[in-house]
């Protein structure tokens, strides 16, 4: 068990190192002076030398890199030259905003996913399950941030009722009750939205494996032995259909990532994925390559924890079978 | 001999996959729709008068309402939107279906190598392959567009080389399962090179989940890269994309409402049936999801 | 005169990874298997499922890489050969395979199946090769309107007869036949084991015929080899072994056809799964007359009288460490 555990550890390090080394090469890619990407125009002469000493221009590629490794691995990202503060502070801050919003959607996507499943699975080749798949098909079609904008034309600016964008109104008054109320009111629109694709994908997650239990023998059996349909289904399907359902969360990072990029720019939530737009347009390389990092962290962390859960969730593995 | 050859069990093949194709209406519905699409767009020029790039009368033709003379209305510097959305959509198109070619061909080559020849090889590359997916596509294409100057060429690289794995997994799949199988055994087993049973038995008997797996990869194209182009980090102007078109729209959402709404219908339009034909694809070839 | 020896092949599959190699995992399926094949003979091959003798089969065809040993064909070590040295052997080499629906490529017509054997040959012209494909499918007494058919549209008896047509449409010398009859219904059977005796007869073949079917053995087999978890036990001619079986398997074996629940012959999953050990006799744990000895002694293959010989303790005499006691009746 120490063995498979480890053995994930160990590649996600990896991983970890390949994707900061990409990082790098990309930097040293880019046309011109890897300087020139970080120094911009208005900068003083005297600022440009110290930032090439910091970044050890002069210094063989092999050297550059470890100490780049080093700062970079440190939390020591630089100085974001839009926020003109520490890239750390700013990454801060926005991770904690992205969080809040991806939480959420991961919650509100998890009760519907399961709910609409389930209620799919029993009433499976009916005329329900069919509407809930073209649904699901549909959810599945649609772009998010065009969504987001007839949205907003409807409920925010017609007929007034949710906010268009950002995280909080601009004159907030009352405690902290209002200012969780007023929070909720912002995360309704982008949190609904970002959340449909997932629905799709949970819902019919959560059917195919219910139904597969459902076909098994100790189902069947049970059913043979007369337990009422309901009891077999909470008792003993839904757990073993449900568990697996614990993996999907790794896999559900980059798209939920992905997916808040668009989002947050077009409901301009202060998140990562505004972030890293806006530093784009300003060319604050030292924000994009740490967002990039950061995304990438993420995700090897999703992907080590799904399979650590997965671990626990199939005895196969936990006996030692797969490596 | 006319039963010797290839031809005709190919035409089998066809047929027998046709007939049950036909059964599936709503992939035909979509199917006869996104060729109509491709003709539109293909055409655009036979079928409007207007050029999706020409500048109206910044007076008099700003913001028109769709109407019989301006289709779907016009824009903010006058320019007729019915153009510019089957030219937008010629551009969109051109990317996804590029980048779909591309992934697949990408993909099924790795998945080949990997499955057909094993061992330290395909643990190698199954080992490239995770740390590809580890990496977070849209994260990679924000990089590098910040670096280059995004034109379709670069975006249709990126998307490519971002997007493959999938494919590359289902293929290895299919090899893996295929090459132990007897029939290759068989092939094997009368002399026939290495390189021809993996092209004559292997390679046709594992393409039928890439052949499902296509139209949704496209839907899922056009999808991420009109939200790019929506960003502002994929198709620059003068050249539009569905998703910039919207873009424009984006302050006018109430004033002319028509500017967003319209391109991201032909979106949805669009996505949906590709994935619509991608279901009829899968029933019709008795795959199980 | 000897067509094939085979000697000491080893087969061995080990679950490897990129990290680490374990020992463990490995799990031997032949075992230093020695065994001429004469020309012209029927050479049977019996032993329940799961002992090794369709990996043996496919080893010596090099369908499978065989790990260690040699395979002696006209004075040339087939195993030093690299893949595309050995390929022009395939052709003297031919199997028919165990499952007929699963060895046909499901996008091939009869037609293509067999012109894709023919083709092998690249001496002949493209009328030859129709004409051959028309005498392919006479020799196996199939009609010549099946050329346009898939194999899966014919039944069991057809596919397996299409499948013998495959073999020898490239003119093979020997012809493994791996549970040629085991798909079939019994009248069926009998067609397909006439079929093999004729053609045997009429094209010169040498053939090794794997099966756990004891009746067909004892209609087709010249020899019989009797295999045990990945060893030989016994060898020896029909009436050797039909007559005077001496490993307790082999009688076990034979047995089982007129007693279908007899006690000893009562195969447990605990049988099956005990694991193959180096120190002892593989068949200690299921047999009856097992002595200690049997348990810490590897038995030699011995010979019996001439062409007779069987792996098992009681029957060494030379051995000094007799096992105390030889069982009565045997």
């Amino acid at each position: 068990m120490i063995g498979y555990i480890g053995k994930r550890i160990f590649w996600s390090l990896v991983i970890v190192l390949g994707i900061l080394t990409l990082t790098f090469i990309i930097i040293h890619l880019a046309p011109g002076d890897p300087a020139s990407i970080y120094i911009r125009p208005e900068i003083d002469a005297k600022t440009v030398a110290t930032i090439r000493r910091q970044m050890g221009l002069e210094k063989p590629l092999l050297q550059q890199y470890i100490i780049w490794l080093k700062e970079f691995t440190t939390g020591n990202f630089g100085i974001s030259f839009s926020h003109k503060r520490a890239v750390s502070s700013v990454i801060g801050e926005a991770t904690w905003n992205t969080l809040q919003l991806t939480v959420i959607v991961f919650v509100f996507q998890l009760i519907v996913g399961v709910c609409l499943g389930m209620y799919a699975a029993i009433r499976h080749n009916t005329r329900s399950d069919q509407s809930i798949n073209s649904l699901l098909l549909f959810f599945y079609s649609l772009p998010g941030f065009w969504l987001a904008l007839m949205l907003i034309s409807l409920f925010s600016l017609k007929l007034g009722w949710l906010p268009s964008g950002q995280m909080k109104s601009i004159i907030l008054t009352g405690g902290i009750v209002q200012q969780v109320f007023d929070r909720i009111k912002h995360l309704i629109l982008p949190a609904f939205i970002l959340s449909l694709p997932f629905i799709a994908i949970t819902t019919r997650f959560v059917r195919g494996s219910l139904l597969d239990v459902l076909g098994q023998d100790y189902i069947r059996t049970a059913r043979a032995y007369g337990l009422p349909r309901n009891k077999i289904l909470f008792l003993y399907a839904l757990k073993n259909a449900l568990l697996p359902l614990v993996t999907l969360l790794g896999l559900y990072l980059p798209f939920l990532l992905g997916g808040s990029v668009i989002i947050e720019n077009v409901f301009a939530w202060p998140g990562m994925g505004r972030v890293t737009v806006n530093a784009i347009f300003a060319h604050d390389f030292p924000l994009i390559l740490a967002t990039n990092f950061i995304a990438a962290l993420t995700i090897v962390i999703g992907n080590l924890i799904s399979d650590i859960l997965y671990f626990y969730v199939d005895p196969r593995i936990r006996m030692g079978g797969i490596g | 001999m006319m039963w010797a050859g290839r031809t005709k069990e190919t035409v089998f093949f066809k047929r027998r996959f046709w007939r049950q194709f036909k059964k599936q209406k709503p992939a035909l519905i979509c199917l006869s729709f996104i060729l109509l699409l491709g003709i539109a767009t293909t055409f655009s020029a036979y079928l409007t008068g207007y050029q999706p790039d020409v500048q109206g009368n910044l007076v008099t033709e700003r913001y028109q309402k769709p109407s019989l003379q301006h289709y779907f209305g016009t824009d903010k510097f006058g320019r007729d939107l019915f153009s510019r959305v089957l030219y937008g959509g010629r551009i969109s198109l051109t990317i996804a279906l590029s980048v779909v070619l591309l992934a697949l061909s990408i993909g099924l080559m790795y998945g080949m190598i990997a499955g057909y020849y094993g061992g330290i090889v395909d643990a190698v590359m199954m080992r490239f392959l995770d740390f590809w997916l580890a990496f977070p596509a849209i994260f990679l294409i924000m990089t590098v567009v910040a670096l280059f100057r995004p034109n379709p060429f670069i975006l249709i690289v990126l998307l490519s080389v971002t997007s493959w794995m999938e494919t590359a997994r289902l293929v290895r799949a299919e090899v893996l399962s295929l090459k132990s199988r007897e029939f290759v055994l068989a092939a094997k087993g009368l002399g026939i090179s290495d390189m021809q049973v993996l092209l004559k038995h292997i390679l046709p008997n594992s393409l039928n989940p890439i052949f499902v797996s296509a139209p949704l990869k496209v839907g899922e194209m056009i999808l991420l890269e009109s939200a790019l182009s929506f960003l502002g980090i994929g198709v620059q102007p003068p050249m539009a994309s569905w998703g910039s078109i919207i873009n424009d729209g984006r302050d006018v959402l109430l004033q002319a409402w028509w500017v967003a709404a319209i391109p991201g219908l032909f979106i949805v339009l669009t996505v949906l049936s590709f994935n619509l034909i991608g279901e009829g694809l899968r029933e019709s070839m008795g795959i199980r999801k | 005169m000897i067509l094939l020896k085979i000697k000491h092949l080893s087969k061995t599959y080990s679950e490897k990874n990129l990290f680490s190699r374990s020992r463990k995992a490995e799990k031997k399926v032949v075992r230093s298997v020695s065994l001429d094949v004469l020309q012209g003979e029927i050479l049977a091959l019996v032993g329940e499922s799961g002992s090794g003798k369709t990996t043996l089969a496919r080893a010596v065809l090099r369908l499978v890489e065989p790990s260690s040993g040699e395979i002696i064909y006209r004075g040339k070590d087939l195993l030093r050969l690299n893949r595309k040295q050995f390929r022009p052997y395939r052709r003297h080499f031919q199997m028919i395979f165990q499952h007929p629906d699963r060895a046909f490529d499901p996008r091939q017509t009869v037609a293509a199946v067999l012109s894709e054997a023919i083709k092998m040959n690249r001496n002949l012209g493209k009328e030859d090769r129709t004409v051959r494909t028309r005498e392919m499918l006479e020799l196996v007494h199939l009609h010549e309107n099946y050329l346009t058919r898939y194999p899966h549209e014919l039944s069991g008896g057809e596919q397996q007869r299409l499948l013998v047509a495959r073999a020898l449409a490239v003119t093979p010398e020997f012809l493994i036949a791996d549970e040629p009859t085991s798909s079939l219904d019994a009248v069926v059977k009998q067609d397909i084991l006439n079929l093999l005796i004729n053609l045997k007869e009429k094209l010169g073949l040498t053939l090794l015929f794997i099966s756990h079917d004891l009746g067909a053995v004892h209609r087709v087999a010249d020899r019989i080899a009797v295999m045990y978890k990945g060893r030989i036990i016994e060898l020896g001619s029909r009436s050797d072994i039909y007559g005077e079986a001496r490993h307790p398997y082999t009688k076990m074996l034979l047995h089982s056809i007129h007693f279908r629940k007899n006690k000893t012959s009562a195969v447990t999953e605990e049988h099956l799964s005990f694991p193959e050990t180096d120190s002892s006799c593989d068949f200690a744990p299921r047999c009856q007359e097992a002595t200690e000895y049997c348990r810490h002694k590897i038995p030699l293959f011995k010979q019996m009288s001439p062409g007779h010989r069987a792996a098992c303790h009681f029957f060494q005499q030379e051995t000094a460490e007799q096992p105390a006691a030889v069982a009565a009746g045997m």
